[in-house]
């Protein structure tokens, strides 16, 4: 009688609580102290990501770009690792020597500038079902909930992940996201993990993250 | 025995009444031609199909005659439910079906349609021959092996006419004039070897041969009515009782002799236009009716193995002539692609006036992306991946305009403002960057409020690091001297600003550090 239960329990639509999945595929943040409280010890390599933040520019990219810098360096074979790393709707111009500086390879940034959330949502969908991208990193201020979820599905079948930035009121709702994120600046900065797929809430200072201190 | 050669059934039909040993004034049956095999496409319903977007709920009819004389030439079928059929006077119709929508026949664009149709049939042959006014024949034993074989080949070329919205019989044979007379059963007939092709001739009525109403009136008084009879007469007497060219053509359609056809040459071009029959301004009609122009266009692609990089699609209207060019970053020939990028460009475009007419110019072709160019591919740009990349690259521009989709590259220059420009998507080049720069540039520096002679937003900042001092420029009369800071507000932003040397009082802020 135990095995069909395992078996049942074992499939991958059932989420039990405390209980990390085995075989969530995850790309290492390349924050030490972040992978450790992540399940499956880093970011998911397929679904929704969203990065709920205070201000633009309080540590937001540099808590992704040890990822865009694993996308840019992966050339194993021609299928794999040739595709763009998308952004779209950014509030600022990523600079391009900074990027260079994080190895990040700018041959392969692919800026999208459209008008209003609407468009944001629709280009992020269109570069998810396309097979040309590698990772999808979108800024919306909102979302409906329908919208969060079709992005969540095309990640998910495409096996790429999305992350979202989205501005902290967004917390008041709920999210189909596998992982969910927020990130409070100011005296007392933290990375909450507010929702992961398989593993449980925790948050941990940005010192601990980004190992040249600048608070 | 006969007696002499005047009295005897001249064509040997079947190897029961041939017992007698070959005569050798007959060309042999097998004589030394190079093996064919001719497809017809007989496009019977062109005349009304050339009014591609007509509702198929609406009774429509094509006429011909003049004035007083006017008759249906032919009708769509729910104009035959309502009991009209080819050769009703107009009136009578009317009469039958008082909503009847009615075009004169349009010969000429009935011409143009069957030619880039041939355009498009040469994807399957580079010897296509137009039979006018509506029947192509294609050359198709060289192509059997490519397209996977008679029947799979017979089934793309009919999906093909049926994705453009024509309708077509088709029927094979190993002679050209034999497809033709095959075709006109309309049953799809398919005959590959020339040893059975008497016998299945035989059993056409004459009026499958094309021959004027005269002849095949004489023929019928003298109770010859099908193929089969014509056969069994003397051959010298057919030929002065109905002209040598009867003879010859069945001569040809049994192989005894060659036939010249003449072969389509394909203009360098596509160019397509197409009337609607009612004007429109919905988006959604003038795609399925511009489907048409792109279908043979991929045909006619397919028959140069190129790509369109620049098609331009035109809506007539009664103000004039509004284009609208579609850039791809990559030349394709893909129908179906192409149709989805217009369909996304159309939700944004503006057409002025409800459109009459809509037109397609492929522009100049180009290589399609993945032919072969050596031995050895080069690994860069090639798989799965990039094609969809640079695919996604057009659909998104289609939307959101050409500006909206960028790549980045650098550019060895000192300014902060100047060492990075806006590029084509996958052009850039991936120097050594700067360290220490912000990940976030704007794209003109703003200037800071100041309070207490100190630099604010959304709070006093604080200097974190710097200064460094960028000193630069003065050969191009955009000179810049500052002095760059790191600062910190207490919302935890870190941003880069700068003063300029020259009125140390102003701040900028030029960069965020994310």
């Amino acid at each position: 009688m135990k095995q069909p239960l395992d078996e049942l329990l074992s499939h991958p639509r059932i989420w039990r609580g405390h209980h990390a999945p085995r075989d969530i595929q995850t790309w290492s943040s390349g924050h030490p102290s972040l992978d450790q409280v992540l399940p499956g010890g880093g970011w998911p390599r397929s679904g929704l990501i969203e990065i709920l933040v205070e201000h633009w520019g309080t540590g937001e990219l540099r808590l992704i770009v040890p990822l865009l810098k694993h996308f840019s360096r992966s050339e194993q074979g021609a299928a794999d690792g040739r595709g763009w790393i998308t952004w779209i709707g950014p509030p600022y111009v990523p600079y391009a020597p900074a990027l260079a500086d994080a190895e990040i390879d700018i041959a392969r940034i692919l800026l999208v500038h459209p008008q209003g959330d609407g468009e944001v949502l629709w280009a992020t969908e269109q570069a998810l079902r396309s097979a040309g991208c590698e990772v999808v990193l979108a800024w919306a201020e909102i979302a409906a909930d329908q919208h969060l979820r079709r992005l969540q599905l095309a990640a998910g079948e495409n096996g790429l992940p999305v992350i979202l930035f989205r501005p902290v009121r967004s917390l008041e709702t709920a999210s189909p996201a596998a992982l969910r994120l927020h990130l409070a600046a100011g005296e007392q900065a933290r990375l909450a993990i507010v929702k992961s797929r398989g593993g449980r809430p925790a948050s941990l200072p940005i010192r601990d993250l980004f190992s040249r201190i600048d608070a | 025995m006969p007696s002499s050669p005047a009295s005897l059934p001249l064509f040997p039909t079947s190897p029961d009444t041939g017992k007698e040993p070959a005569r050798p004034e007959f060309p042999s049956p097998s004589a030394p031609f190079k093996k064919q095999l001719w497809l017809c496409l007989d496009f019977y319903r062109l005349p009304l199909e050339v009014f591609s977007d007509s509702d198929p709920g609406r009774a429509f009819a094509v006429l011909e005659g003049e004035g007083g004389g006017l008759r249906i030439c032919q009708c769509n079928e729910q104009a035959a439910r309502d009991g009209l059929h080819p050769e009703l006077p107009l009136n009578a119709a009317l009469a039958l079906s008082p909503a009847l929508e009615i075009r004169e026949r349009a010969p000429d664009r009935e011409a143009e349609a069957l030619n880039r149709l041939a355009a498009w049939a040469c994807q399957f042959t580079d010897m296509v021959s137009i039979d006018s006014p509506y029947r192509l024949l294609l050359e198709i034993h060289g192509s059997l092996k490519l397209f996977g074989g008679l029947a799979s080949l017979c089934r793309q070329a009919r999906l093909g006419v049926m994705e453009m919205g024509y309708t077509s019989a088709l029927a094979v044979a190993p002679t050209p004039r034999a497809a033709l007379w095959l075709s006109n059963t309309r049953r799809d007939d398919i005959v590959t070897e020339l040893a059975l092709l008497p016998d299945r001739l035989s059993e056409l009525p004459i009026v499958c041969t094309d021959w004027p109403q005269t002849i095949r009136e004489r023929l019928d008084a003298m109770g010859v009515l099908t193929i089969g009879d014509c056969l069994r007469l003397p051959r010298e007497g057919f030929a002065r009782r109905l002209g040598p060219k009867r003879l010859k053509d069945l001569d040809a359609a049994l192989g005894r002799c060659a036939e010249a056809r003449h072969r389509f040459v394909v203009p360098p071009v596509y160019h397509g236009e197409l009337e609607l029959l009612a004007e429109t301004l919905d988006h959604e009609r003038l795609c399925r009716a511009m489907a048409r122009l792109v279908e043979e266009m991929q045909g006619f692609l397919r028959g140069w193995q190129k790509g369109v990089q620049r098609p331009v699609f035109a809506f007539v209207h009664g103000d004039g002539t509004q284009r609208l060019a579609l850039g791809l970053a990559e030349p394709s020939a893909d129908a179906a692609f192409i149709l989805d990028l217009l369909a996304e460009r159309l939700e944004n475009y503006r057409l002025e006036q409800p459109v009459t007419d809509l037109a397609l110019d492929s522009g100049l072709l180009a290589d399609l992306p993945g032919s072969p160019r050596g031995l050895f591919a080069d690994t860069e740009g090639t798989g799965r991946d990039a094609v969809a990349g640079r695919r996604l690259v057009d659909r998104l521009r289609a939307r959101l305009g050409k500006e909206a989709v960028n790549g980045v590259c650098l550019l060895a220059e000192h300014r902060p403002e100047a060492a990075w420009r806006f590029v084509e998507p996958g052009a850039g080049c991936g120097q050594a960057g700067n360290p220490g720069r912000p990940f976030w540039i704007l794209q003109d520096p703003r200037e800071l409020s100041c309070r207490d002679g100190r630099p604010w937003l959304e709070g006093v900042l604080e200097i974190v690091e710097g200064p460094e001092r960028i000193e630069t420029g003065w050969w191009d009369g955009r000179d810049a001297a500052r002095d760059y800071y790191v600062a910190r507000n207490q919302t935890g932003v870190r941003v880069w600003i700068y003063q300029e040397r020259r009125s140390p009082e102003q701040w900028f802020l030029h960069g965020v550090f994310g």
